[in-house]
């Protein structure tokens, strides 16, 4: 062989060597012993510079301290990138071992993910019995498990702010007990001079804080194969125009069109606003906008449709998922596990104020002393439907919300709106 | 001007071989032209080690993309991006709803037109006003570029910040002159956001404009303005006359640049409204982002993009002809 070509085998040799000591990371660890090696976690709670993002941190470090067989390291990714982050690594090889998403996202990511019903299984019946059915059913899409929920919750709830009802003469138990009388309450508190609500329709995320209004309505969002049909019928049309007409019929709440999550936050924070929905989070967004608004703020239920009627709640976890492509699933599945626990749990509900996904931990004193999480709790039970979720939900979103905006700013009858929506959805 | 004085003595060589030949159509001597091609061949090997390794590197970051993405339209993308041949399967696909694409391709004729026609005005307004007599000149062009050097997404939050509903400035100083009686929602009216995105990019957009014109303005000679103006010419018709045909191709060219930014603008409109309200300034590089990463149809999104890249090509290559002519006439 001439010296040359040796030259160059050996080379390359080398740089094969060179990298595969150092692609990926870690060994991932033997398939029938126990689970070792690098884990790689992408998370927006690790984006979090309050609370929760500090506990989120916390876990990966007491993890690591607790053994040496599995090293987590924590990517924070906001949480407006972590679908695209997700969708990108997975396309290009490179995707972390694990991911957060929230349930409704599921649905969307599937095709990126590995299911986990044989870990679940692996863990035994009484792993299995621990978490509450709805949390397995959130984690549950076509027929498999995703991952575990951790920190569930709904947007669905009313705050209010006693001090303009108070100035409006407006009692909030008679508010919320039919449509009609929450629109009375609405245009009491526009007489006394303050802004009625604010409501969020600015992007197709918006419509998510829509859904709840449809089921109260009297829209069955149960079945994903029926939420055209069901977003079509004639309840639909009415919730569409009662919700249009909050703007159009005297503006009781500011231009839907222009509203977006912080636009909402920053409204409702200054004070002289009557009403909002938001999750048990909103608290502290209201207060780190305006400290002194927590004391004047009470929550309650959303109003049904008619007096005594039923309300709804839509129903949205954080899920830890795992990659298809991901190098090292069974290290990632023990953090996961770790992550799930009753203690970390119970940490979730005092920092963040979210309902828990293991039985147990509603016993617990962070759940069982808190009121806010008590009344996000009850609406769950109560109230609670998974939210509506599908591989085509960012497109029927955008559908339903461009109509809505359409509507609200008069470029189109409310019925017409209604309708191009629904001939838009059943092309889908 | 003879080429050859300005060239490089190797272009100068390449030239005067050539003129040489043409000049002389009898063979030349076997030694002379073996001089001549050597000369030729010293010359393209200079152009290499020159041009090359900018060649090659324009080709790894433009060519390669652009191939890349263009073949990626014709391929089987939605099954996890797989780079089977399909066909024009993505265009059929894409093409099959055109009630979604007709709305943002006449928002981003709309954007464009707007934006180009705007920033063209006011940037060679503020550009003649700059090239005259003015106290304080030259704090007004730093002043000018102010806006150009800010990063797209700060200039974006920026007018969202002066537009919002609720805590933007403008409504805060209308509110306070008593124009308004109550907060407008400038993002939130169908009506109004099309022309606040138009705004906030020619506000970002002109200085380039202004710069360019202020540099092609400079190149005028004063003495063909003062012979116009000793021969009884008026402003109008100097600037018709004298300024306009020395500034006429850079202007062109800017406009060019100026069309192909706002043609695949899409931060600025991503974070003012997000192609909303009611869809009115949703354009086809927000439709592009909304097809691939929020809605997953790869194909589709690969499709319009190869789409936009076409019609961008058409118009540069039309509109640079028209300079090149221009500048020849």
């Amino acid at each position: 062989m001439p010296p040359k070509s040796r030259h160059a085998i050996a080379s390359m040799a080398t740089l094969a060597l060179v990298l595969s000591g150092c692609s990926s990371g870690g060994s991932g660890g033997d398939a029938s012993g126990p689970p070792s090696g690098d884990v790689r976690i992408l998370s927006w709670r690790l984006a979090d510079p309050g609370a929760l993002g500090k506990l989120h941190q916390s876990w990966i470090d007491s993890f690591n301290q607790s053994q040496s067989a599995i090293k987590v390291t924590g990517e924070p990714v906001p949480f407006a990138d972590k679908g695209t982050k997700l969708v990108n690594t997975a396309l290009s090889g490179s995707a972390p071992d694990i991911v957060a998403i929230t349930t409704s996202e599921v649905a969307n990511y599937a095709n990126y993910l590995q299911p986990v019903d044989e870990y679940w299984q692996a863990e035994g019946a009484d792993f299995a019995s621990a978490f509450t059915d709805s949390a397995k059913e959130l984690a549950t899409w076509d027929g498999h498990l995703w991952g575990i929920p951790i920190e569930d919750g709904t947007s669905d709830a009313l705050y209010y702010n006693k001090k303009v009802l108070a100035k409006a003469g407006v009692d909030i138990e008679t508010a919320v007990a039919s449509w009609d009388n929450f629109r009375s309450a609405l245009q009491a508190v526009k007489a006394s001079g303050n802004t009625p609500m604010v409501f969020q329709g600015k992007d197709a995320a918006s419509f998510e804080r829509h859904w709840a209004w449809y089921v109260a309505g009297g829209v069955d969002l149960n079945d994903p194969d029926q939420y055209v049909k069901q977003m079509c019928t004639p309840a639909a049309e009415q919730t569409f125009a009662w919700l249009t007409g909050l703007y159009t019929d005297g503006e009781l709440v500011p231009n839907p069109s222009g509203i977006g999550y912080n636009e909402l936050n920053r409204q409702f924070a200054t004070g002289n606003v009557g009403f909002v929905t938001d999750g048990p989070w909103g608290l502290g967004i209201f207060e780190g906008n305006n400290a002194a608004i927590g004391a004047d703020l009470g929550v309650t239920r959303m109003p049904p449709k008619e007096a005594g009627g039923r309300t709804g709640a839509n129903e949205d976890a954080l899920i830890f998922v795992i990659p298809k492509n991901a190098k090292n699933p069974r290290a990632a599945w023990e953090f996961i596990k770790y992550m799930s626990t009753d203690q970390a749990q119970e940490a979730s509900a005092e920092a963040g104020g979210f309902v828990p996904t293991r039985k147990a931990v509603f016993q617990s004193p962070a759940v069982a002393d808190n009121d806010l999480l008590a009344t996000y709790s009850k609406l769950i039970e109560e109230s609670g439907f998974v939210r509506p979720r599908g591989p085509k939900m960012a497109e029927m979103m955008q559908i339903l919300i461009t109509a809505y905006q359409a509507a609200v700013t008069g470029q189109k009858p409310v019925g017409t709106a209604f309708r191009d929506a629904c001939g838009e959805l059943e092309r889908l | 001007m003879d080429d050859s004085h300005s060239a490089a003595p190797g272009v100068a060589a390449a030239g005067a071989a050539v003129h040489h030949a043409a000049g002389r159509p009898s063979s030349p001597t076997p030694t002379r032209r073996s001089r001549s091609r050597g000369r030729l061949g010293a010359s393209l090997r200079l152009r290499l080690v020159f041009f090359g390794p900018l060649l090659v590197l324009m080709a790894g970051l433009l060519g390669f993309p652009i191939l890349f993405a263009l073949y990626g339209s014709f391929a089987d993308v939605n099954n996890l991006f797989s780079l089977k041949f399909a066909g024009l399967t993505n265009y059929e696909s894409l093409l099959s709803r055109p009630d979604t694409l007709s709305g943002p391709f006449l928002n981003t004729l709309r954007f464009t037109f707007g934006s180009v026609i705007l920033s063209l005005a006011i940037g060679l307004g503020a550009a003649l006003v700059l090239n005259g007599r003015l106290r304080g000149r030259r704090l007004f062009r730093s002043a000018f570029m102010l806006p150009w050097v800010v990063p797209t997404v700060v200039t974006a939050l920026l007018w969202r910040w002066i537009m919002d509903s609720n805590a933007g400035a403008l409504n805060g100083i209308l509110l306070q002159l008593h124009i308004i009686d109550e907060p407008v929602s400038w993002l939130g009216d169908p009506r109004i956001a099309p022309w606040i995105i138009i705004v906030a990019q020619v506000w970002r957009g002109f200085p380039f404009i202004m710069v360019m014109l202020l540099a092609a303005l400079q190149t005028v000679p004063a003495e063909l303005q003062e012979a116009a103006s000793v021969d009884g010419a008026g402003p109008l018709r100097r600037f018709v006359s004298v300024t306009w045909p020395g500034i006429r191709p850079i202007f062109i060219l800017v406009g060019t640049l100026e069309g192909l930014y706002a043609f695949r603008e899409f931060a600025t409109i991503d974070v003012l409204t997000g192609g909303g309200p009611a869809g009115a300034t949703e354009v086809l590089a927000t439709q592009v982002y909304r097809l691939f990463f929020q809605y997953h149809r790869f194909g589709d999104a690969m499709a319009l993009a190869a789409l936009m890249f076409v019609l961008a090509l058409v118009a540069t290559v039309f509109l640079m002809r028209l300079a090149v002519r221009d500048e020849e006439a």
